[in-house]
């Protein structure tokens, strides 16, 4: 929830990152301010978990700069890591422990260790506490790296595509770690998914990643409502010498455009009264519009005739 | 808050490898006072006390890999920084010093014990000094690569070989114990000194440069390095012990469904071939027969030229003279015969038995074997420690042998009933004929070995009784294989 | 309280709560002075940021359907003002072109559409 004095979490500036021949982050910047929930959204090798291993301070910016709680998380990880709890979606636990003596061990780092509720937590997944880690199913494992990662109540809890490939016991269970921290005063989640339904339902700051660059950056509700489709009738001959894509490519706020039989079909980003006052002026019957959901906005930038690149 | 943090990473350093430690801290302390023992039955075994001594100092090399705090990634097939630890809210210094420290203080405790106690050296209050120096410097160095050497595998082996080389001249220079003055005595202190400085500042930066994600060095084989001996021939029985330690490695290695990986758990690509567990299971054990045989083969025959080249030949000579005087011409060929085949089969034994033990994928009975085998070695070792110069109980340990023996032949073949039993529906009478096959092969002439000796009765008798014991645990493996692949593939 | 959200409906979720918060006062399913759910016990319930929630409940605190008491919830009012002329024509409005749009599309003139409309009022009264 919004506190009275909301500090900024996350300073990201210009980041940039090449692994030998591909650009995995180009010109990154992002603020994440306390109380928030971001939802990193983007298809596979977008550069979600690169950026987050920079917050991590696993990766050193090669360009532009990282600051975690203002301070470097390459220069100083201790004071970095022990504000984070974290979970990826193969948690790194090691495997040999059982897991009792991995709480135990995990205790002793974390000034802010809270016993009762780790063990409160084990209960709710009914983990059995002496069985080890490498023995764990997928699901249990992440519900033991969730515990792991939310026991010393973390400022800030960073999940890296948590629910990927769980059942929606663990899911739910992922969802309402993320509720329960940004619910307590002043505590911040960054997550990345790729099930946009939850990122739609707890985020409220999206940011979209593709190739290595942001795409969209912004408030959640901003981002859903400034989303259009617009139905137009298409005209016979359209479609097959490729002449309307100048006049396309001059609607502004045109995201994508695709013939669906015998209509047009436009994804748009920006006012809608814009997009009316142009099509009138073309002398085109709007047929139909609607807003998008996130599932369909992520779909319009990564798929078929995308002009992203334009805006 | 630190003094919590330095205990909870010190008990990793510990637990990680419980069973590596019990087995060093066990293990070789009674196989150091079983030799003697053994030494003090025969003579004429005396000789070869030394070396077994000396094979024990590879148990320091093991204690050095059990405290190298470093996890081995199947997918990036390369060593690295255990990666759990790197986003643990603890400053670089500390990570990295806590198991430098550590296994320093560990490695040095054990080589004192192995020196003071075992092997009864006097060291002086130098040697005190330079033993800590070498131990801070072997960990340092093999954390480091270990850690963070470059991908250039041919580049780091000859920084190795130098440091190894300079490391190996200052030590043994500096140690008082080793008559061997190779450079000065503060030349050799500044170099010592130098290499635990330069060999922790490395280490230090690599796990820095680990933790911004800058890239790991490739896995380097620094196992396979050799501590330079005064005596080549003891140096031969060293490489000669590591082949059959390698030998249990390989035969675990095999028994995974692919190289380098976590698990043994067989992958569902074999589990639905058409194979029946028999084929499957001999496939491996071809695969470990033929490693240890060719593994043996490449140990024993660069041996004869290597000793020719250290102008060993008189001594070979003598010593096959001696043996000859002794025993006559027949019997010397079948003892030679004998000390050849002994190390093929230790391999196999350890190779086979390894094997089959992963193929279940059982942990549970994997864990008790392991537990059998420990309890077995220590009554054993017990046995043999308490008769120790009484000649009165001599005739008693040969008994006490014989009771040993049988008492794990009957172990093992229980054993075998209770899988057999449990898993009566994947078991096939007719998936033991090409094992009994191979049995009687493989023993019909080691017995006819042992029978055409006529040494005295008693060395008959010890000899056949290990034979028994080495063909039975030979055999075990390739009855039990198939029943592991079926314990594996239908759980 | 019990509040149903469809992800799929492209109206935003804290106006799919004030709309049903509103919907169970005027059932009186929600009774006046009664507290309705706290903002973290709503979240958790329906799996969504709070911060929506208390968007949604500052919402309908300023349009005088709840009052907060200080440090001890929220509390259904007494007697809810009345949507406002704008906010109706809107709700009211987005509906009925959504209508027109599927009209069109069905080719059903304007007259019939009319027509429909007052057959299913006078099937409701009924």
């Amino acid at each position: 929830m919004t506190s009275l004095t909301t500090q900024t979490i996350v300073q990201i500036d210009r980041l940039g990152r090449q692994f030998s021949e591909t650009r995995a982050l180009d010109d990154v910047s992002i603020q994440v301010d306390s109380g928030q929930v971001f939802g990193i959204v983007g298809e596979n090798g977008a550069g979600k978990t690169t950026l987050i291993k920079h917050m991590l301070g696993q990766y050193k910016a090669q360009s532009g700069s990282v600051r975690m709680f203002g301070v470097d998380p390459v220069r100083q990880p201790e004071a970095v890591l022990s504000r984070i709890g974290y979970l990826s979606e193969e948690p790194d636990l090691p495997a040999w422990m059982r897991i009792s003596e991995l709480l135990n061990y995990s205790s002793a780092f974390y000034a802010g260790w809270d016993r009762d509720y780790a063990a409160e937590l084990l209960g709710v997944f009914g983990l059995d506490l002496k069985q080890r880690v490498r023995n764990l199913s997928k699901g249990m494992r992440t519900q033991l790296g969730l515990c792991l990662a939310q026991a010393h109540r973390p400022e800030l809890l960073l999940l890296d595509e948590p629910s990927s490939g769980l059942d929606p016991n663990v899911r739910r269970d992922i969802l309402s770690a993320i509720i329960r921290t940004v619910a307590d005063e002043g505590r911040t989640v960054i997550f990345s998914s790729h099930l946009l339904e939850e990122v739609e339902r707890v985020s409220d700051q999206l940011m979209m990643l593709q190739a290595g660059k942001v795409l969209l950056c912004g408030p959640m509700d901003k981002v859903l409502a400034n989303h259009h489709r617009i139905m137009v009738p298409a005209k016979s001959g359209d479609g097959e010498n490729g002449q309307e894509e100048s006049f396309w490519r001059a609607m502004p706020g045109l995201v994508r455009y695709q013939q669906t039989g015998a209509e047009w079909q436009l994804d748009c980003y920006g006012d809608y009264d814009q997009f009316q006052s142009f099509l009138a002026q073309a002398q085109l019957e709007v047929l139909s519009h609607r807003k998008l959901s996130l599932n369909d906005i992520f779909l319009t930038y990564s798929g078929g005739t995308s002009l992203a690149g334009m805006h | 808050m630190r003094a919590a943090q330095v205990r909870a990473l010190s008990w990793e350093l510990i637990a990680r490898n419980r069973a590596g430690l019990l087995l060093t801290l066990l293990g070789v302390p009674l196989l150091l006072s079983s030799a003697q023992s053994v030494a003090s039955f025969y003579p004429e075994l005396a000789r070869w006390l030394g070396t077994i001594n000396l094979i024990s100092v590879w148990s320091v090399i093991y204690l050095v890999m059990v405290f190298t705090y470093a996890d081995f990634s199947a997918r990036m097939l390369e060593t690295g920084f255990p990666s759990h630890a790197l986003l643990l809210p603890v400053p670089t210094w500390l990570l990295v010093a806590v198991p430098l420290g550590f296994a320093t203080a560990m490695v040095y405790g054990y080589s004192l014990l192995l020196l003071n106690i075992i092997l009864e050296v006097t060291l002086s209050a130098a040697d005190y000094a330079y033993l800590l120096l070498g131990a801070l410097i072997i960990m340092a160095w093999i954390q480091m690569i270990s850690w963070g050497l470059s991908r250039t595998p041919i580049r780091a082996a000859l920084i190795l070989i130098v440091i190894l080389a300079v490391f190996a001249v200052a030590l043994l220079s500096a140690l008082s114990i080793v008559p061997v003055e190779l450079v000065g005595q503060p030349v050799a202190l500044a170099i010592l000194a130098g290499l635990a400085i330069c060999g922790s500042v490395l280490a230090y930066q690599s796990v820095v440069r680990t933790r911004c994600g800058q890239r790991i060095g490739q896995m380097l084989l620094w196992s396979n390095f050799t501590i330079p001996g005064s005596d080549r021939l003891q140096v031969s029985a060293m490489v000669l012990s590591m082949f059959v330690y390698f030998s249990a490695t390989i035969g675990f290695e095999i028994s995974k469904p692919n190289f380098g990986a976590k698990e043994f758990q067989m992958t569902s690509f074999w589990a639905t071939r058409p194979l029946s567990n028999a084929e499957l299971a001999f496939a491996k054990l071809k695969l470990a027969g033929l490693s240890v045989g060719l593994g043996a083969l490449i140990c024993i025959f660069p041996l004869y030229p290597a000793w020719l080249l250290a102008g060993y030949e008189q001594k070979m000579s003598d010593g096959w003279q001696a043996l000859v005087t002794r025993h006559g011409q027949t019997q010397s060929i079948g003892i030679l015969l004998l000390a050849v085949m002994l190390l093929p089969v230790g391999g196999w034994i350890l190779c086979a038995n390894a094997l089959s033990l992963s193929l279940t994928e059982n942990t549970a009975i994997r864990n008790r074997f392991i537990v059998i085998s420990l309890v077995v070695i220590t009554v054993l070792g017990y046995t043999a420690y308490r008769v120790i110069n009484s000649a009165q109980l001599q005739q008693m340990l040969l008994e006490h042998a014989v009771f040993v023996v049988l008492a794990g032949a009957l172990a093992i073949a229980s054993l075998l009933t209770w899988l057999v039993r449990r898993f009566a529906a994947q078991f096939n009478l007719r998936l033991l004929r090409q094992p009994f096959g191979v049995a009687v092969v493989i023993t019909l002439p080691v017995l006819a070995a042992v029978w055409s000796l006529t040494l005295e009765s008693r060395l008959t008798w010890t000899i056949t009784l290990l034979i028994a014991n080495l063909a039975l645990l030979s055999l075990l493996p390739v009855v039990a294989a198939p029943i592991a692949v079926a314990i594996n593939r239908h759980r | 309280m019990d509040i149903y959200l469809s992800p799929h409906d492209g109206v935003p979720v804290y106006l799919q709560i004030i709309n049903q918060v509103k919907h169970l006062v005027a059932t009186r399913r929600l009774l006046p002075d009664r507290e309705i759910l706290p903002i973290r016990k709503l979240a958790e319930q329906l799996l969504i940021n709070p911060n929506t929630v208390a968007r949604a409940y500052r919402e309908l605190e300023q349009t005088g359907w709840v009052y907060k008491k200080r440090g001890a919830g929220t509390y259904v009012s007494d007697n809810p003002s009345p949507l406002s002329d704008s906010e109706r024509n809107r709700i009211i409005g987005e509906r009925i072109d959504g209508l027109l749009s599927e009209a069109h599309q069905m080719d059903i003139p304007l007259d019939e559409l009319i027509a429909m409309i007052r057959r299913h009022h006078a099937g409701r009264k009924s």
